[in-house]
């Protein structure tokens, strides 16, 4: 147990309790310390803190120890960390006096020494404390008064979608309930379902124990509901709010810019967007290649936000076509979601040649269905860079019609940062790695054309990565002289890093990285002015952009007068129900791809499921928010549903008696007093969510039959700005629609 | 995080909803216990104290001092989390006066 002699730091500065208050404040800053020591006839008799200031913010000619607080309580060196702790929580101080003894024993002395802050004593816990909370299922903020699990997955997806609600109506056949569910908050499900980075998945519950236990595959199921609704081409009534005369121009028709558009249109805002495309999408439909996804669903998602009323303006640049100062004028208030569409072309010799492009160029050139000027068809090519937008080059430059395509990066194969399956998918088409390597020079031929890229290697021993990120740390990438090497190539793209293209001279406020500042709420420093997505984040994945837009619509909203209820819950309860079922047991599959051979053009690698892949899939998701419902008046205590449990979740606890608690579980689900028939016992049945896979043995075996199951479905207020349930608008759909 | 920050208390925030905050205290009243494997969301006192960003500065520091609190929270109309303000930031401001 470590001692506060471990903690203790020397006495501070000391003031004189005469000071005036304004003077001790000043010699408070000059010595940045928390506090000074208050002392009066050589003796300390208070302490005199930030905290303390504030008291005399009026009138800072008093002295110093009107406002000191006292007196401030001591303890030996010797004593323990837990002493020093218990005397600042006992005393409400922030301080303690740290005394030592001295002198011969019968007369000893104390003498102060220094002081213990609480902040110490903080960093020392946090040092020693290992987060044992087992309940994962509940960091989130649903039990926060309301007592019931929030599914991990929903909890852990950047829009709160009701994934439970949206796989159990798959598992039940009802596809186009789903879509609707999904389309509550996500206005781009095609994209979503093929695309998405899927935190949902890396937190199913499923998942949780590796082995064959993988998580539900919640991405292609939003995709299968999609297909569905898509193949008889279902649109969504929204109901719309009244007008309310106010205008709202959006630069920029990313996810970002669409889902606001969709929602302020909704809230009944009249919404202008821009876009200096010639077509809507942002980097959905002008970045991410056509094989990937199917452009038709895409559009389709996109004209049911544009149905809605919303004013289209392409080929319009703001910052150049038309000036940030005119939409202020016009506009209360503009939003900028222009995103991240420049690719950034690293400075090396050579790298002004005219074969030389970076990714988001030739990508959004071959957006249009158009060949970059020089693209050697037949030819060699090579993508410099390791991301998800390096495969996307390289595989579309393979399509494309290149010979021999090279993907050159400075990380080792294992820690690209390209994810998923693509790099697997550009290798079988014929994608060559060639890794442990950073980019020299461009070389030209004698008639200034690119010949060919000159690498250098790096030594990859010496490699760092951002642990959380897992980026390349580039200061620990340290280049072997003499290991330079030539690809011959005629063409080479720059993989290596996107920068926002937007006028600097518009005013908008930025960040040192040469982002937009603003918060996650989208508000900027300037007045009417908001900003979300990847302008303000940094390149990120499409679900986080589609989060900026709901979460900026909302403060949009707020700004222009919304009345927002004060006390409205972060997550609201909006459906209980009985209607639930056990899990079954099924390996997970992934969606099949076309085969190698057939991936040569940009058609969509990815094929659809048909109805059993997909009910089979939904099947097996545990549906975690579920919860017991149990009868307290009819529960005996028996204990059987704690014996049956095969996860070993749930807890019977009797007071008095010495029965085994395990579960680690904390959530209370029954609380009850027996009659005398049965001794008159008490307690309480206790579950771990974490733990509990739904399984309803405990309900089966229960012998009074108190435990039935109810669903909760929940609603993030922050992601769904409308509190109109949407309705697929049946008399759009052809006559041979279900 | 109060340690790395130099703060004794610390807004709790969901989805852009101020919870309450955090205070030293109990994280130290739970050590002592020996019930540190908790959540944060188990600690969180309330109210935590609010202004509006035009609020004058002089009300603020007011209502901050009569809260007791270390910071109070700035947020828009709706209770939008867009700042703090803490005592740190009511002492620079003074020290040019003083």
């Amino acid at each position: 147990m470590p001692a506060l002699s471990k903690v203790v730091q020397p006495v501070p500065e000391t003031c004189s309790a005469e000071l005036s208050a304004g003077e001790a404040l000043q010699q408070l800053l000059a010595t940045g310390a928390d506090a000074l020591l208050v002392e009066k006839q050589g003796t300390i008799v208070g302490l005199f803190g930030h905290r303390e200031a504030v008291a005399a913010f009026d009138d800072g000619s008093r002295p110093v120890e009107r406002y000191m607080r006292r007196p401030l309580p001591g303890r030996n060196v010797a004593d323990s960390l837990e002493s020093g702790a218990d005397i600042m929580y006992r005393e409400d101080t922030p301080l303690v006096l740290i005394t030592e003894d001295e002198g011969p024993l019968f007369k000893k002395t104390s003498k102060t020494i220094g002081i213990v802050s609480a902040l110490e004593v903080l960093a020392e816990i946090g040092k020693t404390t290992t987060d044992t909370a087992s309940n994962k299922v509940f960091l989130g903020r649903r039990d926060l008064g309301l007592n019931v699990p929030v599914s991990p997955c929903q909890r852990a997806c950047p829009i709160h979608q009701d994934i439970a609600t949206y796989v159990d109506y798959v598992s039940q056949g009802r596809y186009l309930d789903s879509w609707l569910v999904i389309h509550e908050t996500n206005p781009f499900p095609s994209m979503l379902g093929r695309l998405c980075n899927h935190p949902c998945e890396t937190d199913c519950k499923r998942g949780w124990v590796q082995g064959p236990e993988n998580a539900v595959s919640i991405k292609s199921l939003k995709r299968f509901a999609t297909d569905y609704a898509w193949a008889r081409r279902v649109k969504i009534d929204w109901q719309r709010a009244p007008e309310n005369g106010k205008r709202v121009a959006i630069v920029g028709s990313g996810p970002a810019g669409m889902t606001a558009a969709q929602d302020l249109r909704l809230m009944g805002y009249t919404v202008d967007l821009y876009e200096r495309e010639a077509k809507l999408g942002g980097l959905l439909s002008a970045s991410i290649p056509h094989f990937r996804f199917d452009i038709d669903q895409l559009e389709w998602e996109m004209q049911m936000i544009v149905d809605m009323g919303v004013n289209v303006f392409l080929n319009k640049n703001v910052g150049k076509d038309v000036k940030l100062e005119q939409l202020f004028k016009e506009y209360d208030a503009v939003f900028l979601s222009v995103g991240m569409m420049t690719g950034r072309i690293l400075p090396v010799p050579g790298s002004d040649l005219p074969e030389v492009i970076s990714a988001m160029e030739f990508l959004r050139v071959r957006s249009y269905d158009i060949m970059p000027e020089n693209f050697p068809r037949g030819g060699d090519v090579v993508v410099i860079g390791g991301g998800a937008v390096a495969t996307d080059a390289a595989q579309t430059s393979i399509k494309s019609g290149a010979r021999k395509v090279w993907m050159v990066s400075i990380e080792p194969a294992d820690r690209l940062p390209a994810f998923g399956n693509e790099l697997v998918e550009a290798r079988e088409i014929g994608l060559t790695l060639h890794t442990g390597v950073i980019v020299n020079a461009i070389k030209a031929d004698g008639a200034g054309h690119v010949s060919g890229v000159e690498f250098i290697r790096v030594d990859e021993s010496k490699l760092e990565f951002d642990p959380e990120s897992g980026k390349l740390l580039i200061n620990t990438v340290q280049k072997l002289p003499g290991t330079e090497h030539v690809i011959p190539c005629r063409y080479a793209i720059f993989a290596s890093g996107q920068i926002m293209d937007f006028a600097q001279d518009q005013g908008v406020p930025l960040t040192p990285r040469k982002l937009m500042e603003a918060d996650t709420g989208g508000h900027t420093k300037l007045d009417k002015l908001f900003a979300g997505g990847d302008c303000v984040e940094g390149p990120s994945f499409i679900v986080n952009a589609i989060a900026w837009g709901h979460r900026t619509a909302r403060s949009i909203n707020e700004y222009l007068g919304a009345a927002i209820p004060r006390d409205a819950k972060p997550i609201t309860v909006i459906e209980t129900t009985d209607d639930h079922r056990e899990a079954d047991y099924y390996n997970r599959e992934e969606p099949p791809i076309l085969p190698a051979d057939k991936r040569m053009d940009m058609t969509p690698v990815e094929l659809p499921w048909n109805d059993e892949q997909a009910i089979t899939a939904a099947l097996r998701c545990f549906q975690c928010d579920t919860v017991h419902h149990v009868d307290e008046s009819t529960c005996i205590l028996c204990g059987a549903c704690d014996d049956v449990c095969p996860e070993k979740a749930l807890d019977v606890v009797v007071y008095g008696e010495n029965r085994d608690t395990s579960s680690g579980g904390f959530v209370e689900i029954c609380n009850t007093v027996l009659g005398e028939e049965f001794g008159g016992k008490a307690g309480k049945i206790l579950v771990n969510y974490d733990r509990c896979t739904n399984c309803r043995i405990c309900e089966d075996h229960c012998p009074v039959n108190c435990i039935t199951f109810q669903r909760v479905r929940f609603r993030d207020d922050a992601m769904q700005m409308i509190p109109l349930t949407p309705v697929a608008s049946r008399d759009r759909m052809p006559a041979n629609a279900v | 995080m109060m340690a790395q920050n130099r703060v004794y208390e610390l807004p709790v925030i969901v989805d852009q909803r101020s919870l309450g905050y955090i205070s030293y205290l109990d994280i130290l009243q739970r050590y002592v216990r020996g019930q540190l494997a908790g959540r944060a969301a188990d600690l969180v006192r309330a109210p935590l104290p609010e202004v509006r960003p035009e609020l004058r500065l002089s009300e603020a520091i007011r209502l901050l001092d009569e809260s007791g609190r270390q910071l109070v929270l700035v947020t828009t109309s709706a209770g939008m989390p867009i700042g703090a303000l803490t005592v740190r930031d009511v002492t620079r401001t003074m020290a040019p006066a003083a």
